[in-house]
């Protein structure tokens, strides 16, 4: 009998929990934060275009903006660079849009490569950008011993990156060194 | 540019479904987090490192939000301990009892006191559980991976029934492998040493097709016997050869299929001594022989996941797998199919559901004529388990309380249908302050030699026959005596309602500490009854028969305590202590009741890294068979390992492994019979790594 009447309140409790939930809300305070990973990967891509300098050259063309280039058709990847387009950088703001093909990257200051792309693609776009002045970011494992500049690494289910210091140099840009003490250092393969 | 943002847009009409759930992700989670709306933008590369990401392809499960007792071993925990087995990789794990039998024999418990033959764990590698249902035990000597691809071990202490699949009474241990995508490129692993005579793995890492990865790996080992107290030789030396392989895709943005396999073979010898079923009064009634037991296995398993929104996905996991085992007391192939479903969805803000069902089907074969010490009636059977669950995990107050009930329906072949309900409550006081606490049932089902086994487990006159205190008393009559155990159809299912209360502590990264409390009640423990004796003209037959009359209480405390000193000096402390009544029913001895592991790990140079390993274990005991009142005393131990490596390159890692260095020897724990006790000496082995 006892046991039945457990049973049915917690079969209660359970039901307005599920129904409603609502009636054991506290003070909001922040304490475990969190985001969408392709949320917080383009918040970080934002501090990127923040830290790094790229010759004067490159904005000959468009003088006001600092362009991104998405690679990997992705629906959650629009969504979630949706949020920095627009974004002042310095004097400067970026403009966020798809690259379908290794031709689309002319005129990008940086490109954001999905690991949703295949390997042939990869290869065949870091080579359309050797030496150029884009700051190229993945998210693919060893993305930064090939041809890459900076990649996502995730760690305990937080984020982390590797920079390839010796491969900005090659394209010719600086990334401040207070980012390269957070960041792995990584060399080419 | 303005191409761009067409295009963006025009993905939005695509998908207007998906882009709108995305949008519940991507701007109500600041919402949800903070009480102005968190604009992540707005943040540092700092705070944005300091972030928990979720992702919708994988749920990812915070190790301080969890309300159960959990600890995680990392592939830089195993590297740096210098471990080559699994099971004493777990010997940091607070909670646990590892003991090492002798060179090729293990035994592992949570929570309760130990045996070769402990029942109440479920271990699993990769999604394929690996105890086995003849005796719902774990034979340790042939779960094997190679260790340089574990991501981690996760070890839940405590009943994990609710989640996880059956026999997850005490503990659930498992063993993760990386991602292929995280093992690129090669890497070969040689050495050898006196007791780790000689070893070597290699594995691959490519890339193929679009979003593919794949590796596969050979490894290989030869170990040499310990030695018995007296200084002999233990007979106990042994080699294994393995090989796998393991594929990850990515088929769609939505859809991944992992496809992994094993295939294993060894050679274990032992010395056995054991009761002759042909026993004369001339000859004695057990002989000592050699055993080569030749060990094998095969597995394949394929799991696909499928993302149907940004709050909801579902896993289905199938799997084969068969184990052969030829020992002189068993003869045993098994082969089991498993196929499992999970579905996790999001309900609002507040729901987070897991749902699944699960059928396993499990054949076995004992039959073979030789074999006299362990016999089953049918010789082969096949056994099918149905079980189906739901958990729900509520978020009661915001980013405050969270409430997790959930319950698992499972249909046997032994016991018809159990249930297995839990419910954990976790309060997130502050950013680092966390209390947890639950109730939850787990239930132990018979195992095949519980329900249909007889196990001759020893024939003698035994020496205090005529001491009244004695199971065997019997001072009239001084005839051998054949004490055999008995399996019962009618057995019932072990039954544990167990309470816990939790605390973690996490300052900053340098410092963290995690403390848990339980209480286990159990009940309709499997004992064995002693039946009337019968006379049978030359002796007379002991009967045992398998009862569900045995009830006990176990309490402890476990600690785990982790501190980042400097930046060169990490320690690690883990305490645990046991006080339970188990003994009382003469089915398994006395736990330690205290153990303790530090980790110290020095970072000397970039180059070099010293790694110091202490441990301690209290004295326990044993149920022994062949020993004169039927128990085994284990006397407390301190040990010692030590471990220096250095780096020349990057790409090679040369390391000196020093094991058990405190003393000559120690008996860690004794089987329950057929084997004597055995000891677990110093040792010294080198090694190079070598990637590529």
């Amino acid at each position: 009998m006892f046991k039945k009447i457990i049973h049915n309140c917690t079969l209660a409790v359970f039901l307005c929990l599920w129904l409603q939930g609502s009636f054991f809300l506290l003070p909001d305070k922040i304490l475990a934060r969190e985001g969408e990973e392709y949320a917080v990967k383009a918040a970080f891509v934002l501090n990127f275009a923040k830290v790094t300098l790229w010759p004067e050259t490159v904005f000959a063309d468009s003088p006001a903006t600092i362009d991104v280039g998405l690679v990997g058709d992705d629906e959650l990847l629009a969504m979630a660079f949706k949020s920095i387009d627009g974004k002042q950088v310095g004097d400067r703001v970026l403009r966020v849009r798809f690259i379908t093909t290794a031709g689309d990257c002319r005129g990008c200051e940086i490109l954001f490569v999905a690991n949703v792309i295949d390997r042939t693609t990869l290869l065949r776009l870091l080579t359309a950008v050797k030496d150029r002045p884009v700051l190229i970011i993945g998210e693919t494992p060893g993305f930064a011993r090939i041809g890459g500049i900076i990649n996502f690494i995730s760690k305990n289910g937080r984020l982390h990156f590797e920079i390839n210091p010796q491969e900005a140099e090659r394209h010719g840009l600086k990334i401040s060194s207070r980012i390269l003490q957070l960041a792995s250092i990584v060399e080419s393969n | 540019m303005r191409s761009g943002t067409g295009k963006i847009y025009q993905g939005l009409q695509k998908h207007k479904l998906l882009c709108a759930l995305a949008s519940l992700v991507l701007w109500q989670q600041p919402t949800v987090s903070g009480a102005e709306n968190l604009d992540l933008t707005g943040l540092s590369i700092e705070e944005l490192m300091g972030l928990k990401v979720t992702s919708v392809s994988k749920k990812v499960q915070n190790l301080s939000d969890s309300a159960a007792a959990i600890f995680v071993i990392t592939n830089d925990d195993l590297r740096k301990s210098g471990v080559t087995n699994i099971p004493d990789a777990l010997r940091m794990v607070p909670g646990l009892n590892v003991a090492r039998i002798d060179s090729n024999k293990w035994a592992v418990n949570s929570r309760s006191a130990n045996s070769r033959f402990a029942d109440k764990l479920l271990v699993m590698i990769d999604g394929r559980s690996v105890y086995t249902p003849s005796y719902s035990g774990v034979y340790w000597e042939v779960q094997d991976v190679m260790l340089e691809d574990i991501d981690r071990i996760e070890v839940i202490r405590g009943p994990g029934a609710t989640l996880w699949g059956a026999n997850a009474v005490n503990g659930v241990i498992n063993i993760i492998t990386k991602h292929a995508a995280d093992t690129l490129g090669g890497l070969v692993a040689l050495g050898g040493g006196d007791q780790e005579q000689a070893f070597a793995g290699a594995r691959y890492g490519a890339s193929f097709g679009k979003n593919s990865y794949g590796r596969f790996y050979a490894k290989g080992f030869a170990r040499d016997e310990f030695q018995y107290p007296t200084g002999e030789d233990a007979n106990d030396d042994w080699d294994m050869a393995r090989g796998g392989f393991r594929v990850d895709s990515s088929l769609t943005a939505k859809d991944s299929l992992t496809l992994h396999g094993d295939i294993y073979s060894g050679n274990i010898n032992q010395l056995m001594n054991a009761p002759s079923s042909t026993w004369s009064l001339s000859d004695g009634f057990s002989s000592f022989f050699h055993d080569d037991t030749n060990v094998s296995g095969k597995n394949i398993v394929a799991l696909w996941e499928h993302v149907l929104s940004s709050e909801s996905k579902f896993t289905l996991q199938a799997y084969y797998d068969r184990t052969d085992r030829d020992e002189a007391f068993i003869v045993e192939k098994r082969d089991s199919f498993d196929v499992e479903l999970q579905h996790q969805v999001k309900f609002g803000e507040r729901n987070d559901v897991v749902w699944g069902a699960r059928y396993r089907s499990s054949q076995d074969d004992f039959s073979n004529p030789d074999v006299t010490l362990v016999t089953m009636d049918p010789d082969s059977r096949q056994d099918n388990l149905y079980s189906a669950f739901l958990q729900d995990e509520i978020m009661i107050a915001r980013d405050r309380f969270w409430l997790t009930l959930g319950s698992k329906l499972e249909h046997n072949d032994y016991t018809g249908s159990e249930l297995q309900p839990s419910a954990r409550l976790l309060w997130a006081i502050d950013t680092s302050n966390k209390l947890w606490t639950s109730v939850s049932r787990a239930v132990r089902t018979p195992s095949r030699v519980e329900g249909d086994g007889t196990v001759l487990a020893g024939i003698r006159p035994y020496p205090d026959s005529f001491n009244s205190s004695s199971p065997y008393y019997n001072p009239r009559n001084p005839l051998p005596i054949t004490v055999l155990m008995l399996g019962n159809n009618n057995l019932e299912a072990e039954k544990l309602t167990a309470y816990e209360l939790g605390y973690r502590f996490l300052a900053s990264h340098d410092f963290s500490l995690d403390a848990a409390l339980f209480y286990n009640d159990y009940d309709k423990l499997r004992t064995f009854q002693a039946q009337d004796t019968v006379f049978t003209g030359t002796g007379i037959v002991q009967t045992n028969l398998a009862t569900n009359y045995g009830s006990a209480a176990s309490k402890g405390l476990e600690l785990a305590l982790a501190w980042q000193a400097t930046d060169w000096l990490k320690l690690d402390l883990a305490y645990s202590y046991l006080d339970s009544n188990m003994e009382l029913d003469g089915q398994v001895g006395e736990e330690p009741q205290h153990q303790a592991s530090l980790r110290g790990f020095i970072n000397l140079r970039d180059d070099l890294d010293l790694n110091i390993w202490f441990r301690y274990v209290d004295s326990a005991s044993a149920v022994y068979v062949l020993s004169q009142n039927g128990w085994f005393t284990i006397d407390e131990y301190v040990t010692c390992d030590l471990r220096l490596a250095w780096r020349p390159v990057a790409k090679i890692e040369l390391s000196l492994v020093g094991q058990n260095l405190l003393d000559g020897g120690h008996v860690e724990f004794v089987q329950e019979t057929f084997t004597l006790p055995t000891e677990v000496g110093r040792s010294v082995y080198g090694k190079l790594t070598y990637k590529f």
